[in-house]
């Protein structure tokens, strides 16, 4: 018998609560002590199509879907057909002999167990509509995974139970149901979930929730966006805590806006942050830059997705890295950061806006599909080590020394470390004009060369400030000298991490270096981490290996060999694992 | 607190060609400023990319000099983030009703407490002279040699359209004591206020100079038979554009101001309020 270690995966049409079904799934598993990662695939449509929902769940630590299936619920035919490569021998199938007679799908070869669960018999007898379904499933799920009811009915309880308890009277008959239709009824099924109850209590969180969360503890106060695939949950999420979280949120009429909008925000000393995607992104860009000229802090969330153009709108990819790099006309200061799983996504989102006002510049959280959508359990986000920093901000009482003294504020002054204090419309004796146009120390248009000359050098000079005062070197996981280093950024480290323990399971020496800080990318350590490493395989989600040339251009270091996919897919540890005994 | 027109004054010099209009519109805002009375550092001024981008280097009030066509998302976020200010938009035509036209549709429907100024000197003087979104059917520019082939907008018509804006007027920029008088209405206005401002190029408009205006211009407040609460009215006097030009208030009403109905800002300015003890841990709980 096997115990919490397996893939879960349901499979049906779009339009009927899959999504929903699994996040359900996952904290259940959690509240049993599991660990969990949730992985969901969906095409851009409302109704019809065929949506999956996977979640991996592990005594200690998941953070990748894997490619094999060990219990799965297939809400159609379509379901065993589409995934019977992903089934291994033993796993189990719970369908409904209504839907589709066993031996209909080809599974030539495999052994598998047929759960045969009349889900819409039962529907029937409870009077239930067909949504319904899915809470079936779940107890069916669980009752063949021998898992104790308990956490079914919490879970249940709070999920419908904010919106109507009679719908968790009902859920709970229908999921008891579910649940002896396959309990203790298969003793061939080799595998099974035991709650932990020594684990700490984990949450089950999205990368964008936990984008979200971070952005509020960092005392974010305005958030504008215009929806779009895959930051809309960012919006939908502020908005509905808008008014707990004493916020203001503003769905504006285009991306143009909304960038705009949070730059003035940000003039004006809110901390403010937009979200979106490629295509948004680049409507921002003319904006972007201009925070960068008028020095003003804002935070971005760009999600990546597949492009070129509108590309495959709900699924993932890494191919926008070097348009954000690049992003505006000119050239100017700003930091990238790539977190790579959903709790780098709470803690450097709230980073990122102490450094944007720190450095008064953009500030850009450069994630994608993969880890905005995945849920992984994390434990609760601990808050107690962090502190606000809001960088220079000139006291009132300076500007009066100032205004006594006759004076005038120089918001633009040349400091030796880049920065200079702004003020903030409203207070006395500091006036200036934020502008895009070139400008003196004042904040006066100018055009002569040698202002405009040392303009442009004190704002580069804000990135030689940071990396001496806040950069952060690639992080490396696993055995320091192993014999092949995985080289990676943002959510290739959530499937570079599963890659890891079942590489030690083959007792194969890997180990991984995760690049999160990829503008201004701190030199040195790259240099000092490739010199450590014997052999590197670069592993991107785009086809002209974008990190790759970034790192031999900025630091002269080359990878030994290259992985890359753009299909829409996320990297699966089996396949990284393959490349990297091809480098042994 | 009394200010002067010379606390007004800035050390920059403005760029601008002698005799253009955008002199006295600025005269009118620092006289309107004045008439006020607020403190000049509670009033910011955000200005688009155009001729009329560059005054408020010339304003001794806090500035955002923004991008082409954007003055308004750049407005509204200045506005969230401090409702307490005195925010001011200025731009030309073709920064207001050619690329930032969307903007605008938006920010009218809004009618957050906010003032925009409209420069129209219906061409493009700072890329020296194509035909704007307010230039005439048929006139010839550097971008239209054989007559601009587009109706013009009718920005006082397009305005009333938006059914949110509350405060819809057109200044002439050869009237400053008029253009003063109706800046200093539309900055003490609850909501949203646009003003049109009729304003001669000297360089690269030859039809609408300042003669044309002066035989034209009639205002609005001195016929007894118009009313500026009625929408209907003003509808009719937007159209009115040929021998006789109506310059005044077209329209001014009571509507519900955006930001009313938002709670975070109802005691406080969001840029007052303390971020350093926020506890979002109240939120943990529908993940968990």
């Amino acid at each position: 018998m096997i115990t919490n270690k397996l893939q879960w995966k349901i499979g049906g049409e779009a339009g009927f609560g899959i999504m929903t079904t699994g996040v359900i799934f996952s904290k259940i598993c959690t509240r049993g002590g599991l660990r969990t990662f949730a992985y969901p695939e969906y095409p851009s449509l409302i109704r019809g199509g065929h949506n999956t929902y996977q979640v991996t769940i592990d005594a200690q630590q998941a953070t990748s879907q894997i490619h094999n299936v060990h219990l799965l619920v297939a809400l159609n035919k379509a379901s065993v057909t589409a995934h019977a490569y992903e089934l291994m021998n033993g796993a189990a199938v719970i369908y409904d002999p209504a839907d589709f007679a066993e031996e209909a799908p080809n599974l030539v070869g495999k052994e598998i167990v047929w759960v045969p669960v009349a889900m819409n018999d039962i529907l029937k007898a409870k009077g239930a509509e067909r949504i319904a379904r899915n809470t079936i499933a779940i107890g069916a799920s669980f009752g063949l995974l021998n898992y104790p009811f308990e956490y079914i009915e919490q879970v249940l309880k709070d999920w419908f139970g904010v919106k109507k308890p009679k719908l968790v009277e009902d859920n709970l008959v229908l999921a008891k149901a579910g649940y002896d239709a396959t309990y203790q009824k298969y003793a061939n099924y080799q595998f099974q979930l035991e709650p932990i109850k020594e684990n700490a209590r984990h949450m089950v969180l999205s990368g964008n929730r936990a984008i979200a969360l971070g952005a509020l503890q960092a005392g974010m106060k305005f958030y504008a966006a215009y929806p779009m695939t895959p930051s809309s949950d960012i919006l939908g999420y502020m908005a509905k805590v808008e008014r707990d979280m004493n916020i203001v949120v503003k769905h504006t009429e285009d991306e143009i806006a909304a960038m705009n909008m949070i730059i003035g925000a940000g003039m004006a000393g809110v901390r403010a942050m937009t979200g979106t995607s490629g295509g948004g992104f680049a409507l921002m860009t003319e904006a972007l830059g201009m925070a960068g000229m008028a020095e003003v802090p804002i935070v971005t969330v760009m999600g990546q997705r597949p492009g070129p153009s509108t590309g495959m709108p709900t699924w993932t990819a890494q191919g926008d890295l070097r348009m954000t790099l690049h992003a505006s006309q000119g050239e100017y200061p700003m930091i990238v950061l790539a977190p790579g799983d959903i709790e780098e996504c709470f803690y450097y989102t709230y980073k990122a806006f102490n450094l944007a006002e720190q450095y008064q510049l953009p500030v850009i959280i450069l994630v994608d599909k993969y880890v905005q959508e995945s849920w992984q359990s994390v434990v609760p986000f601990d808050t107690s080590k962090l502190k606000i920093n809001r960088g220079k901000v000139v006291a009132q009482a300076e500007l009066d020394k100032i205004l006594a003294n006759k004076e005038k504020f120089l918001r633009y002054k040349l400091e030796p470390d880049g920065i200079s204090a702004r003020s903030l419309p409203g207070m006395a004796g500091g006036r200036y004009i934020a502008t895009s146009y070139e400008h003196d120390e004042y904040s006066t248009t100018t055009e002569l060369e040698h202002e405009v000359t040392a303009q442009y050098d004190k704002r580069f000079k804000k990135l030689d400030t940071f990396l001496r005062n806040d950069s952060e070197a690639p992080k490396l996981y696993g055995e320091p000298n192993a014999a092949v280093t995985i080289v990676g950024w943002g959510s290739t480290k959530l499937t570079v991490l599963e890659t890891l323990r079942l590489a030690k399971e083959q007792n194969i020496s890997v180990n991984y270096l995760h690049f999160v800080q990829i503008q201004p990318l701190p030199v040195q350590a790259v240099q000092q981490a490739f010199a450590n490493a014997k052999k590197t395989i670069c592993i991107e989600g785009n086809k002209t290996g974008q990190l790759e040339g970034w790192l031999k251009q900025q630091a002269d270091v080359k990878c030994t060999k290259s992985l890359h996919k753009y299909g829409g897919r996320p990297f699966y540890p089996e396949e990284i694992l393959e490349q990297v005994k091809k480098l042994l | 607190m009394t200010i002067s027109l010379t606390d007004t004054q800035t050390q920059a010099q403005p760029t601008w060609c002698p005799g253009c209009g955008d002199f006295r519109i600025l005269l009118g805002i620092k006289k309107a400023l004045v008439a006020m009375g607020k403190p000049l550092h509670a009033s910011c001024i955000i200005s688009g990319i155009g001729c009329s981008g560059k005054l408020n280097h010339y304003v001794n009030t806090y500035g955002f000099e923004s991008l082409h066509g954007r003055t308004q998302p750049v407005m509204t976020g200045v506005h969230l983030a401090n409702h307490k200010l005195n925010v001011v938009a200025v731009g030309g035509d073709g920064d207001g009703y050619g690329i930032g036209l969307g903007h605008l549709m938006h920010t009218m429907r809004r009618n957050m407490n906010m003032m925009y100024i409209v420069h129209d000197n219906q061409i493009y003087g700072l890329t020296t002279g194509q035909y704007s979104p307010t230039t005439r059917q048929g006139t010839k520019t550097a971008s239209s040699p054989f007559g601009s082939l587009e109706t013009p907008v009718n920005p006082v018509k397009l305005a009333l359209a938006s059914d949110g804006i509350s405060f819809i007027a057109r200044g002439f920029a050869g009237d400053v004591d008029h253009l003063y008088k109706l800046i200093q209405a539309g900055m003490e206005h609850e909501g949203f206020a646009l003003i049109d401002v009729l304003q001669p190029c000297t360089t690269f408009n030859k039809i609408n100079t300042y003669d044309f205006y002066k035989e034209r211009v009639y205002k609005l407040e001195e016929d007894a038979s118009f009313d500026k609460t009625n929408k209907d009215l003003a509808m009719k006097r937007s159209e009115e554009w040929g021998e006789r030009i109506p310059i005044g208030i077209f329209y001014q009403a009571n509507l519900p101001l955006y930001e009313a109905s938002l709670p975070a800002i109802q005691d406080k300015a969001l840029v007052e309020h303390d971020i350093n003890n926020i506890n979002i841990t109240g939120l943990y709980k529908e993940f968990i």
